[in-house]
């Protein structure tokens, strides 16, 4: 009788722990994404650093404007052969991008997700990842003295091209550190690596990440500089007409 | 030869077109002195062409131009803006005939400047939703990929056959109302300005006669009431985006109206540009992660008589109905996960063709892909046309338009490619044959 009632409790203890486990993987990534989505809008410079296996590297300086987790304009601002090319998101199927040299916006397909963004380590879907919780679900958490490392599969049905990522985030503020990225068939595809982390404006913000793609080697570097958060941009500001415009 | 001869009062309106251009590019850089030097900005780039022309055995290296583009854009405030560039071309085939032209260097080696855009832009003109441009502009107007019937306030710069979809800068003034997801377009043109023809080959996009005999060419003449106008309607309902526009003006590209021949040798041919308006609409939207996108003209033309003249007999003929045609394109892409861009396009009615049964039809075909890190970038371009569909084995044309790309070094891009075309002598791609070129390129940004 007292074995049964040991069984019994362990039995019990297993499904609330998992049931407690699985609870706290939602709320997790739940405090990660407001964490994420806190600010109202953000508009800052980025440093790009896109950086060979053999260390030779090529420079990009971005501008960067972004409302909630779907509005965001992105415009180059160097090199001299990429300048003035701006990426308009405003939903998932509505992309834009606009080439200065035929002074032209084209609406791009979002079959370009899984390509690369110009030459960066990040794809298009990496760039117009905004809330975690809406394609991905925690499957199951782990935690670290000083971290939580959550283990998140695709929603039924959401449309993204990684079968698997496994993201880290801090447990004092709930910012991410670091995803991984892997593909439907379990390769290890991408890291990305967050730093810099600093409470701006009331937020707190990484302000270095790096992706690496781990077949090739190559690696992303950004650095951000210039951040302002809550500047009031209006939906209307995420537009044909300002993507044109120059800066 | 065909030579774009002007009447006296069109040489006037050109003379103070290119007057207001360079007073409107001394301004830009005049203003831009006032600009804080952190703000000014300067860029431009430098491309260099060497073509190569295949004929049976030989290989012949073609008198085409190289091109250096400066640019110059001064943001003023952030309610005004001033952009001005020139474009410079040189060739580097020496052209001399005689030994008193070996002491010009310019003959030795021509040279062509111009006026590239020199606008002003003014946000929030009046009202906070109204941007005002004024000056030489590029006014892209339409979603197909580059093949835009709905394009025609811009003529075309057919320069370099290899990208005969370029267009020119053209005067205009424009104004944008933005109203939520609309946007409301009017366009004013002063004057028409014409087709850029590749030099030495007028015939290519003229027909083959063009350069046999001598021409005059008459440009609208310049008065308030030729002037050209147009308006567009644009915004978007759900994943579609679309427009609506309407254009009042002038075919950039000239029609014969006349032929005097005196003798089997000497002829003369005279051209004008037709009046034509355009009805025009297009669509962009995607379905399951393909692009999609259509666009159609309209075209309501004014009749063209061709009087001929020979001797004491004279005779006309109709050179263009004035009935409706209808002008497409019809397109879509796609990336695959691999990596691997495919798109294709089919156009209805090359830029060249008017009239409803002189339109024929064009299936591109264009697949791109990325290597190393967007290092390499190899493109295969094709295309078939066909002018008859009930005669189609008499009447088809085809391309293949293959280029590799290396742009492993901040801006600098080689290229190399090849555009060979071929077909029965009814198509355009078979009337382009001998234009068959290799051409190597290099393009420094800064």
């Amino acid at each position: 009788m007292k074995t049964f009632k040991r069984h019994l409790f362990l039995l019990l203890f297993i499904f609330l722990a998992g049931n407690a486990l699985a609870q706290s993987g939602r709320v997790i990534l739940a405090r990660i994404d407001s964490v994420l989505n806190a600010p109202k809008d953000m508009v800052a410079t980025e440093n790009m650093m896109l950086i060979d296996k053999d260390g030779s590297q090529k420079v990009r300086k971005i501008k960067i404007y972004q409302k909630g987790s779907e509005k965001r304009l992105v415009r180059f601002l160097s090199p001299a052969d990429v300048r003035g090319v701006g990426f308009l998101r405003l939903t998932k199927d509505r992309l834009y991008l606009y080439l200065p040299a035929f002074r032209r916006v084209r609406r791009i397909a979002s079959s370009v997700k899984n390509e690369n963004f110009m030459g960066t380590d990040f794809t298009y879907e990496d760039m117009s990842q905004g809330e975690y919780g809406k394609d991905y679900a925690a499957k199951s958490v782990r935690a670290t003295a000083k971290q939580y490392i959550l283990k998140l599969v695709p929603r039924p049905g959401a449309d993204v091209s990684y079968g698997k990522l496994v993201l880290t985030a801090d447990k004092s503020n709930n910012v991410v550190r670091k995803v991984e990225y892997y593909s439907p068939a379990g390769t290890l595809q991408k890291i990305l690596k967050i730093d810099g982390v600093k409470k701006i404006d009331g937020y707190w913000f990484g302000t270095r990440m790096e992706m690496q793609t781990v077949k090739s080697g190559h690696r992303t570097r950004l650095e951000m500089s210039k951040i302002q958060f809550d500047r009031g941009l209006k939906a209307g500001f995420f537009s044909e007409r300002n993507l044109k415009r120059a800066e | 030869m065909l030579n774009l001869k002007r009447r006296p009062d069109n040489r006037s309106i050109a003379w103070f077109t290119k007057a207001i251009g360079w007073l409107l590019v001394a301004l830009v850089f005049f203003t831009a002195s006032s600009v804080s030097a952190q703000k000014l900005r300067y860029s431009g780039f430098l491309q260099l062409d060497k073509r190569f022309t295949v004929s049976g055995d030989s290989v012949g290296i073609a008198d085409f131009y190289n091109r250096f583009r400066l640019e110059l854009a001064a943001p003023m405030n952030n309610r005004l803006f001033a952009f001005a560039s020139v474009d410079f071309r040189f060739y580097d085939l020496p052209r001399v005939g005689t030994l008193s032209q070996l002491e010009d260097l310019s003959r030795d080696y021509p040279t062509e400047l111009s006026i590239w855009e020199a606008y002003v832009d003014v946000y929030g003109f009046l009202s906070k939703n109204f941007d005002l441009r004024i000056g030489k502009q590029r006014l892209a107007w339409g979603t197909a990929d580059k093949l835009n019937p709905t394009d025609n306030l811009n003529p075309d710069d057919f320069s370099d056959l290899v990208n005969f979809a370029e267009k020119i800068p053209t005067w205009a003034i424009t104004g944008n109302y933005y109203l939520g997801d609309f946007t409301l377009t009017g366009v004013w043109l002063p004057s028409l300005t014409p087709v850029l023809l590749p030099r030495h080959g007028a015939d290519l996009f003229l027909g083959s006669q063009a350069s046999e005999f001598q021409d005059t060419l008459a440009l609208p003449a310049p008065r308030l009431n030729r002037s050209m106008f147009a308006f567009k309607i644009g915004g978007n309902l759900g994943k579609w985006d679309y427009s609506l526009s309407y254009f009042n003006g002038f075919d950039d590209i000239p029609i014969l109206t006349g032929v005097k021949i005196k003798s089997l040798t000497n002829a003369k041919l005279y051209l004008n540009f037709p009046k034509i308006q355009v009805v025009g609409a297009d669509f962009a939207t995607e379905l399951s992660g393909v692009g999609l996108w259509g666009e159609g003209a309209l075209f309501l033309p004014k009749k063209v008589i061709t009087r001929k003249v020979m001797g004491q007999f004279t005779s006309s003929s109709v050179a263009l109905e004035d009935k409706p045609y209808f002008k497409f394109t019809l397109g879509g892409d796609y990336t695959f996960p691999g990596g691997w861009y495919i798109n294709s396009q089919w156009m209805h009615g090359f830029f060249t063709e008017r009239g409803e049964d002189s339109l024929h039809d064009y299936f591109i075909l264009l697949l791109e892909k990325q290597l190393l890190q967007n290092r390499i970038k190899v493109s295969l371009g094709g295309g078939l046309e066909v002018a008859d569909w009930q005669e189609a084995q008499n009447n088809y044309g085809f391309g293949l338009f293959p280029e590799l790309t290396y742009q492993a070094i901040d801006n600098l891009e080689l290229s190399v490619g090849s555009f060979s075309t071929g077909g029965k002598p009814s198509t355009l791609f078979g009337s382009w044959k001998n234009a068959d070129q290799i051409y190597l390129r290099a393009k420094i940004s800064f």
